[in-house]
């Protein structure tokens, strides 16, 4: 073992103490676009045949420095032809003159392998966005691009928070996609949702954003079961100047939920390459709008995690719990809270207390406010960036980098919370080498003033006029109006009234005081607030052996540990007594042959992984690709992925609304509350509970795959198809410790349609479905360049769960569609662009912590014609996402989005 | 910023012209009312009343200012309806001659009318099959609040119940069921069902055949603190909450009193050591002497008071009122009991719990049964009843039955009921 430490240490220092000294001359010059004259930037101009190369500027000059003339210099970038200049006189600039490329499919990921390599090439599937096409999308955001990728749906929370996801298992906060910007984990450690929209890069700092669909943990880690997406910040080096963009917009036309108002984002980036050693850049983005809100007003039957959509308004249920009205979320039983009393002081009626209802509970619930009642609508989100970039050899790249991001905005969990005054930042500190990278980050996370708006409600609700109160109160006039002949819903109606004759306006002053003052206190302590400040840290590296077994194969090695401190101080996790480390720690291998005189590729990986509260796990890949032709390739493949139980999964201790505890699945809660020494039974077969070994899950998957270029290099096919199976799959159960432990007892009373909560205490608990479950589906997508410039892109994918156990959460429609007309540069001195894009979706049934229900088939069109003017450098947009304002959740009690129009102005944007 | 409200007005309109072309989102938001039962007008209530056969009835509910709320679909009601015939026999034994039902009917002031009224109606709608079988009935509140400033939820009640041989509320056969209307059911009655007025213990004090039990009573409460007296179960005027007892009294009238006192003084003196032809001698000269006063006082009787007040402790005295007053039928046996009309009383002799089964539990209580005798179809009246204590050698009679009181009913019997 240290034999092994030193020799890698070795390794290290040559790379480190490689640089040439020798006589030099610079060469300098500029770039433009053949066509349009415009000065192209981040072209790279390397020296053949050595590693050293620079960066155009954002006015497209580049300087050099060579050791001897004549050389040959390469100018590369993607869109464009490389171009080979041989240059034998260094005293006058060049001047290149840049053609754009008409290739499709010339890009390069890297997140494939973990080492770059052309797309085409990619042994798995792989999507990718770039930087031009962020430029060219109609999307308001970057990261909503994403949800128009082949075989990924999104979840869309609120305007800025949105959650993608490939191949099923949709959900607002999802823990199944691996999100990494510039190589750090994006999931707030403590939350457990990733937060690329809302405090990842900045959209003027993103290069490229490469997406893995499916499993894909064999070299990401724990987590990605349905897929990896890395986003990657432009190098300093690279990209330099000034850049500025401003969004000018507004939503809510058609004042169908709202009045329309404005939306603002403004971006702006600095970068400086100082010389040829130090560059830095910052950035900062702002957004400021009203939210898309919830407004699901039907009608739902809760019993915790299990719920279903029901028939019934306020007027026609008197326990009425609408999906986006908040505070009416607990059923009273009036019968067994009230009848006893009165029963007491007025026998006489208690025959006639006993028929009303049949004698079953009288469920009543509080009058609730909508969510457009009571939670503000101002969304804000500010991000901060910095990087600074040192090169400590031409190869050894150190980077010092932070994220910054704070906002306002809405989330989906087991309830809908308002994340308000959010502050998550990730430093890391990073030495790149060509064949070697070590990394160590950190993922601060503080939740601010968050809150969970449904509890917040319901206990405004009980602030601003007493449930003791209350209850009495509606109970006294129901019976009042039974008792004068009133039918059944009729004196729910007049008990409503009555009850509710105190009841406050949203709007007024003393409710507003109410819910701020409950807002501000922990959910622990009665309130609404939610307290975390959950860290991770990460220390991680990887070496790429290739140099020394290149003869063998090509070998990649990594390794990684992070540790996860909980700290919500009791309100959210069992860490009321002090924070809760969780050590995790893994390291892969990767190795790489091709054969058959390259006509196969083969690769082999593994990865294992311990965490401390769980057995280690081995996730093997295995690729092939078969190159049949030039750009034209099969791969072939065998994935795995498994996760880890997330950190609210192992430790969360949280009352949400319902009534019921949801807690996690470590042994501590076993005891903490006793379900194993008191009667407990599971509460949908009332059997009695067990406590099973609580394991991660995990899913493999078989994926045959073709992409290819047809018709003359016009056509880019991309084809796969693939089949998987989940095994372990993480789901919740309620559970219930009865007031009579009797089972018999408990049976009856359900079946009387006692209301559990009633009966005991109810406990969601995580756990592992047994099944086996299979999972398949299949993506198409075609790009095909038309003459001038134009583009037709258009994809079809279908994924489907078969065998699913209740309560999956597969979240995914059977099929969806997205189809684009585009160009990037036509008409006036090809000055002109537009994109045009269609997306379809099947209805599907979505199950989720805080509802479920049908969501139907969705239709949106988004679009945007810009025209740009080189000679100063900007880009003026208009753009519409979802053109026809046809209002869409995509989720159940998700926010309903509208159309979005905007016009921006972009200075530099490359 | 008019180029902004420009945009803002190309970019709708180019919105209006693409909406027109293309499918809609589905959006389901909102809340589905659930369906209201659908349901006719008529008949109502009101409208069945328009039978002429109703007529004295309808009198009487309009003169209440009823017939609006019966009129109402959407509002639910029992209504008992005694028919003119029904009503003609109830009034006979109290119409003065040459007073004709109608007359007496028409004379009636509004506030009686409305108390009459109300107390033929149930504020929820009962058919037939829903009124229990088992003993002795089912209590259901009526409209007639008899003290709103006490509470707006307080009721006087009707006991409406079912056996084999036929239906009845308190004591008055229902001789035909479930006619339907929009609003309700009706239920025809054989007589009309009087609201109760009087408390059991203003009967009790005002009942000349009565005047021993309430000596007895005082007796048993002398000592007691206010509120834990068997009066206070009986008087709603000091305990408005007396209301809710629902007590059923076997009264023994004053013969039976004076022939309990007597032969248990008899056996006071006897324990003394006197010869039992002289005790009885004794005690029947006591009781003819003093009446009452041996049981309210006995301790102020010249001579014998002191022999007498130990004898006729207040417990004695406890313990024989709460013998002969039925009590709830299951632990812990105390009030609010039981309301047995005698159409109520098993046709079998049938053991019933007493509030002495508060303090003995296991003691087996009194035994009761009735005699019915048909009169129609389904429809019985009861021609003698009985209830006997367990010392006692023969059955009681119940001399008169079915003394309606607003907290109770009282029958009254021809021997006290002797515990053991």
């Amino acid at each position: 073992m240290r034999k092994t430490k030193s020799y890698l240490l070795a390794l290290l220092l040559a790379n480190i103490l490689t640089i040439a000294a020798t006589a030099q001359t610079t060469i300098s010059g500029k770039i433009e676009n053949s066509a349009t004259k415009e000065k192209v930037a981040a072209v790279s101009v390397t020296v053949k045949g050595s590693g050293t190369g620079t960066f155009t500027d954002d006015k497209g000059n580049f300087k050099i420095t060579v050791d001897k003339l004549p050389t040959t210099l390469l100018f590369t970038s993607v869109g464009y032809e490389m171009q080979e200049i041989t240059v034998s006189d260094a005293g006058q600039p060049l001047v290149i003159s840049f053609k754009a490329s008409n290739k499709l499919g010339q890009e390069v990921v890297v997140s494939a392998t973990r080492t770059s390599q052309r797309m085409m090439e990619s042994p798995v599937s792989i999507e990718r966005i770039s930087s031009a096409a962020i430029r060219n999308a109609p999307a308001v955001s970057y990261y909503d691009i994403i949800g128009n990728l082949k075989g990924v749906d999104m979840v869309t929370s609120s305007l800025t928070f949105k959650t993608p996801t490939t191949r099923g298992f949709a959900g607002s906060g999802n823990t199944r996609v691996n999100q990494l910007v510039d190589g750090m984990d994006n999931q707030a450690p403590g939350l457990n949702f990733s937060v690329g929209g809302v405090v990842g890069l900045t959209e003027l700092d993103v290069d490229n954003v490469e997406l893995l669909p499916g499993a894909s943990s064999a070299l990401y880690g724990p987590g990605g079961m349905n897929g990896t997406i890395l986003i990657s910040s432009k190098n300093p080096f690279k990209y330099q100047g000034f850049s500025v963009q401003v969004k000018e917009g507004f939503m809510n036309a058609g004042h169908r939920f709202r009045n329309a108002s404005n939306y603002v984002n403004g971006a702006l980036r600095f970068a400086h390459k100082v010389n040829d050693q130090f560059a830095f850049k910052i950035g900062a983005e702002y957004i400021k709008a009203k939210d898309w809100f919830g407004y699901d007003k039907r009608n739902y039957a809760r019993t915790g995690t299990d719920g279903f959509i029901k028939s019934g308004d306020r007027a026609t249920d008197p326990g009425y719990d609408g999906v986006n009205v908040y505070g009416d979320e607990t059923q009273i039983d009036i019968r067994s809270r009230t009848f006893p009393t009165v029963a007491a002081q007025a026998p006489f009626l208690k025959n006639f207390l006993d028929t009303l209802n049949g004698g079953a509970p009288i469920n009543v619930t509080r009058t609730g406010y909508a969510e457009d009642e009571v939670i503000n609508p101002n969304t804000i989100n500010f991000k901060l960036s910095g990087a600074l970039h040192y090169k400590i050899t031409p190869r050894i790249e150190a980077i010092l980098a932070g994220h910054w991001g704070t906002g306002n905005t809405i989330y989906t969990g087991s309830d809908r919370y308002s994340l308000k005054n959010l502050k998550i930042g990730q430093y890391k500190l990073e030495l790149n080498s060509k064949n070697w990278s070590v990394r160590a980050y950190t993922t601060q996370e503080n939740a601010g003033e968050s809150y969970n708006a449904t509890a917040t409600v319901g206990r405004a609700i009980g602030a601003a006029n007493s449930y003791e109160k209350w209850v009495p109160a509606y109970a006294q006039t129901y019976i009042g109006a039974r008792l004068s002949g009133v039918t059944d819903a009729d004196a729910h109606t007049l008990a409503r009234k009555a009850a509710d004759a105190d009841r406050l306006d949203a709007s007024n002053p003393a409710f507003k005081r109410a819910f701020d003052s409950v807002r501000a206190v922990p959910i622990s302590k009665g309130g609404g607030l939610f307290v975390d400040k959950t860290n991770l840290y990460q220390v991680e590296g990887q070496y790429n052996l290739s140099d020394f077994t290149g003869k063998f194969a090509d070998i990649l090695i990594g390794g990684n540990y992070k540790k996860y401190v909980l700290n919500s101080e009791g309100t959210l996790f069992a860490d009321s007594a002090g924070t809760i480390g969780i050590n995790e720690y893994g390291a892969y291998i990767q190795a790489t042959k091709n054969l058959f005189d390259n006509f196969l590729k083969l690769t082999v990986s593994g990865r294992y992984d311990k965490n401390q509260n769980f057995k280690g796990r081995f996730t093997p890949r295995v690729t092939a690709l078969v190159r049949l032709a030039e750009n034209n390739n099969i791969r072939l493949s065998y994935q795995s992925a498994y996760r880890f139980p997330s950190t609210q999964q192992q430790w969360i201790d949280l009352m949400v609304g319902g009534d019921v505890r949801l807690v996690g699945g470590n042994k501590y809660f076993d005891q903490r509350y006793g379900f194993s020494t008191k009667s407990t039974y599971y509460l949908d077969n009332v059997s009695a509970y067990k406590k099973e070994e609580f394991k991660p899950e995990s899913v493999s998957t078989f994926e045959l795959g073709y992409k290819g270029l047809l018709a003359g290099d016009k056509l880019l096919v991309d084809v796969y198809g693939y089949f998987g199976q989940y095994q372990d799959f993480l789901t919740r159960r309620l559970i219930i410790i009865p007031t009579n432990p009797n089972q018999q007892q408990l049976v009856a009373d359900l079946q009387s349609g006692k209301s559990p909560t009633s009966l005991g205490a109810l406990y969601s608990i995580p756990v592992n479905t047994t099944s086996k479950v299979k999972n398949y589906g299949f993506g198409l997508s075609i790009d095909y360049r038309l003459p001038y410039n134009f583009q037709l892109g258009a994809n079809l994918s279908s994924d489907q769960l078969k065998d699913a156990p209740a309560r999956s959460s597969f979240n995914a429609p059977k099929y969806r569609t997205n189809v684009s007309f585009s160009n990037t540069g036509f008409a006036y001195k090809k000055r002109l662009g537009f994109n045009l894009t269609y997306r379809w979706q099947d209805a599907f049934y979505y199950e989720g912590d805080f509802s479920n229900g049908n969501i139907p088939e969705i239709h949106t069109l988004d679009f945007q014609i810009s025209y740009k003017i080189p000679a100063a450098k900007t880009l003026i947009k208009l753009g519409a996402n979802n053109l026809l304002n046809e209002y869409y959740t995509n989720g159940m009690g998700n926010s309903v989005v509208g159309g979005l129009y905007y016009v921006s102005f972009g200075y530099n944007v490359f | 910023m008019k180029i902004f409200d420009q945009i803002k007005k190309a970019c709708l309109l180019i919105a209006v012209f693409a909406a027109s072309l293309t499918a809609c989102n589905k959006l389901e938001l909102d809340a589905t009312p659930n369906p209201k039962p659908t349901q006719g007008t008529t008949p109502t209530l009101a409208t069945l009343l328009d039978d002429p056969s109703f007529s004295l009835l309808k009198t009487v509910i309009t003169k209440a200012g009823l017939i609006p709320t019966l009129s109402v679909p959407s509002l639910r009601y029992t209504l008992f309806a005694p028919d003119n015939d029904a009503i003609s026999a109830s009034l006979a034994p109290i119409l003065p001659p040459g007073v004709t039902p109608e007359m007496y009917i028409a004379s009636l002031d509004a506030e009686t009318a409305k108390s009459i009224s109300q107390y033929h109606l149930i504020p929820q709608e009962i058919p037939a099959a829903s009124i229990p079988g088992s003993f002795p009935n089912f209590q259901y509140p009526t409209l007639l609040n008899p003290a709103p400033s006490v509470s707006a939820l307080l009721r006087l009640t009707t006991f409406p119940s079912v056996r084999s041989n036929g239906a009845w509320v308190n004591n008055v056969p229902i001789i035909a069921t479930d006619i339907d209307a929009v609003n309700g059911v009706m239920h025809k009655v054989l007589r009309l069902i009087m609201p109760p007025s009087k408390d059991l213990w203003s009967r009790i004090t005002t009942d000349a055949e009565l005047t021993y039990l309430k000596a007895a009573i005082d007796r048993a409460d002398s000592g007691a603190v206010a509120g834990t007296r068997l009066q206070d179960a009986l008087n709603t005027a000091v305990n408005p909450s007396a209301i809710a007892s629902n007590l059923t009294l076997f009264a023994p009238n004053d013969n039976a009193m004076k022939l309990f006192l007597t032969g248990a003084i008899t056996q006071a003196l006897i324990a003394q050591g006197a010869p039992p032809a002289m005790a009885q001698a004794q005690a029947q000269a006591l009781v003819a002497g003093y009446g009452t006063l041996l049981l309210s006082n006995p301790a102020s009787i010249p001579v014998y008071g002191g022999q007498l007040s130990a004898a006729i402790t207040p417990t004695l005295a406890k313990g024989i009122v709460a013998y002969h007053i039925l009590s709830s039928q299951s632990a812990p046996y105390g009030p609010p009991g039981i309301r047995v009309f005698s159409v109520n009383l098993p046709a079998s002799a049938t053991a019933v719990k007493t509030l002495l089964n508060s303090a003995v539990s296991i003691h087996p209580g009194v035994t009761v049964q009735a005699a019915f005798v048909s009169i129609a179809p389904g429809v019985a009246v009861v021609s003698s009843a009985s209830v006997k204590g367990l010392a006692n050698a023969i059955a009681s009679n119940i001399v008169t039955m079915d003394i309606h009181c607003v907290n109770g009913v009282i029958h009254k019997i021809d021997q006290a009921l002797l515990p053991q």
